[in-house]
């Protein structure tokens, strides 16, 4: 059998096209892989007790992370707040996007909301510098309270009603949004055809 | 118990943060003024106490520049007190510097006292009154540097910080003719408490990196002054400050410098206190400030309970590098 030698520039010129070819074959099978994840991450999100806790707002009392009244009140929302709504938006904007293909990698970038943008998404009503997102993981002090100090304006509704009854309120700091970005990120370093 | 890294880090948190608002942001003022005579239940008949009417005074004598080689006091930078001054009924006057004639400076409560009768002598038997005027009596008068922010830790919660009505020592406003009560903490003021500490490993043969949040309530009636605490909080990030040890803390009991006549303190500082000279002595042990967040009490929770103060908090997270499980 005679030996054939394909010329480097060939090579090249033939790599270079295989994108166009591979692309419509390996594109939707990651899409689909990805949106599996997608979804799993939001579904975390959803059905996770800090999440469930806030969208129940005052009603969800007793709570799991405080020792009087409902997270939403501890933490100071106003009623017609719906603090979980932006994270929602945000890890819902993740996506998958096809890039090239280098020799035999396929290069694909994914997109997803990072820690530091979230937190920052996410203030306090009683201090706008500091995030509530970041707070159930590190600890957040019980001055949220305060906004729910007088019944007839209260904010939230869900408050302790008197400065006096206000003190030994304690707040119990559980992992949120840090495990569910990272069983995320985990899968997507798993992608595979 | 021994002391740990917790107590060493509070205690290096406490003097670097004290250090870099009077030494880069010249958060203290020099004053001059009398020293009242006034009761403490806590100390026993043989202590006569005088206060000023302010409280902490700087005991960094590394921000207090053109000392004279004489040993007279300074005129430039943070005035660390070391002596008190007055004039007998005989219209002659008397210095007395610390350490001599059983005087202590309480720098923490912005005081000092004797072990006995301060001027003992012709006046011997008669204490100094509070005024100036030659009635009879005299007064102990002083300069001193008054910190723009007084330095506390606690392990109070901020809501419980800030519910509380704490009195503010007005470093601007009228003379005050009487002395600060001792013990009480008072505002300006910015209460630390370090919070929590994890351990995560780092490298290879036990290495981890202990990361510690250190949280820091700003409270003072000037809006102005919160800014400036603030603003330089948030330039501490990604900077480093020397590892002290508890032993090392340079105050007694009593508020005063430890001094090598102690022989129960360990550790002392027989030419004063200088946080410059500890940066220079510790550059290998140190602590690394790798995140600052700051962030103001909004307005509608600082006017429901307390509308007075104006409240900043600042969260450092604290990186240090260590083997500790030895």
């Amino acid at each position: 059998m005679s030996k054939v030698t394909v010329p480097k520039g060939a090579i090249d010129a033939i790599l270079k096209q295989t994108g166009r070819f591979v692309k419509p074959a390996v594109e939707p099978k990651l899409i689909k892989q990805f949106k599996e994840i997608k979804e799993r991450m939001l579904s975390d999100f959803n059905n996770h007790t800090v999440t469930r806790e806030l969208e129940q707002k005052t009603s969800a009392d007793p709570s799991a992370f405080v020792s009087r009244g409902s997270l939403f009140g501890f933490i100071g929302f106003e009623k017609a707040d719906n603090p979980t709504e932006i994270i929602r938006e945000m890890l819902n904007k993740a996506s998958l996007e096809f890039v090239r293909i280098e020799g035999k990698a396929i290069n694909f970038r994914v997109s997803y909301p990072s820690m530091e943008e979230l937190f920052l998404a996410t203030p306090l009503p009683w201090a706008t510098g500091r995030s509530w997102l970041k707070g159930i993981e590190s600890g957040i002090s019980g001055l949220g309270r305060y906004l729910n100090v007088d019944s007839a304006d209260s904010r939230s509704g869900g408050g302790i009603q008197s400065i006096s009854n206000i003190g030994g309120g304690r707040f119990r700091t559980t992992k949120y949004i840090s495990e569910i970005l990272n069983n995320f990120i985990k899968k997507i370093d798993k992608l595979s055809l | 118990m021994k002391p740990q890294f917790q107590h060493t880090l509070v205690t290096s948190f406490y003097l670097w943060f004290d250090n870099y608002l009077q030494k880069n942001g010249e958060a203290y003022k020099n004053k001059t003024g009398i020293f009242y005579n006034m009761t403490d239940d806590r100390l026993d008949s043989t202590y006569n106490v005088y206060s000023s009417p302010y409280k902490q005074f700087v005991f960094d004598s590394g921000l207090h520049t053109n000392v004279p080689s004489d040993g007279a006091q300074g005129t430039e930078g943070a005035i660390v007190i070391d002596r008190i001054s007055g004039r007998r009924e005989d219209g002659s006057a008397f210095e007395i510097t610390r350490g001599t004639s059983g005087l202590h400076i309480d720098y923490e409560n912005g005081r000092v006292f004797f072990t006995g009768n301060p001027v003992a002598g012709d006046d011997y038997g008669k204490l100094p009154g509070n005024t100036l005027s030659n009635d009879g009596h005299y007064a102990l008068s002083g300069q001193f540097a008054v910190k723009d922010f007084n330095l506390y830790v606690t392990n109070q919660t901020e809501e419980d910080l800030i519910i509380e009505k704490f009195k503010t020592n007005n470093r601007f406003g009228n003379l005050e003719t009487s002395g600060v009560a001792p013990y009480d903490q008072v505002l300006p003021a910015v209460f630390i408490t370090s919070e929590s500490i994890n351990n995560q490993p780092f490298a290879f043969g036990g290495l981890d990196v202990t990361k510690t949040n250190v949280k820091a309530v700003v409270m003072t009636s000037d809006l102005y002054c919160l800014d400036c605490v603030l603003s330089m909080a948030a330039d501490a990030k990604k900077r480093s400050f020397a590892e002290v040890g508890f032993a090392d803390f340079p105050t007694t009991e009593l508020g005063d410098i430890k001094s090598a006549t102690e022989s129960y303190h360990v550790n002392t500082y027989p030419t004063g206190y200088s946080y410059n000279q500890i940066e220079t002595d510790n550059t290998s042990e140190l602590f690394h400030i790798e995140e600052v967040n700051v962030s103001k009490l909004s307005d509608r929770v600082k006017k429901k309970v307390n509308p007075d103060i104006f409240v900043g908090f600042v969260d450092f997270e604290i990186h240090k590098y260590r083997r500790p499980r030895g």
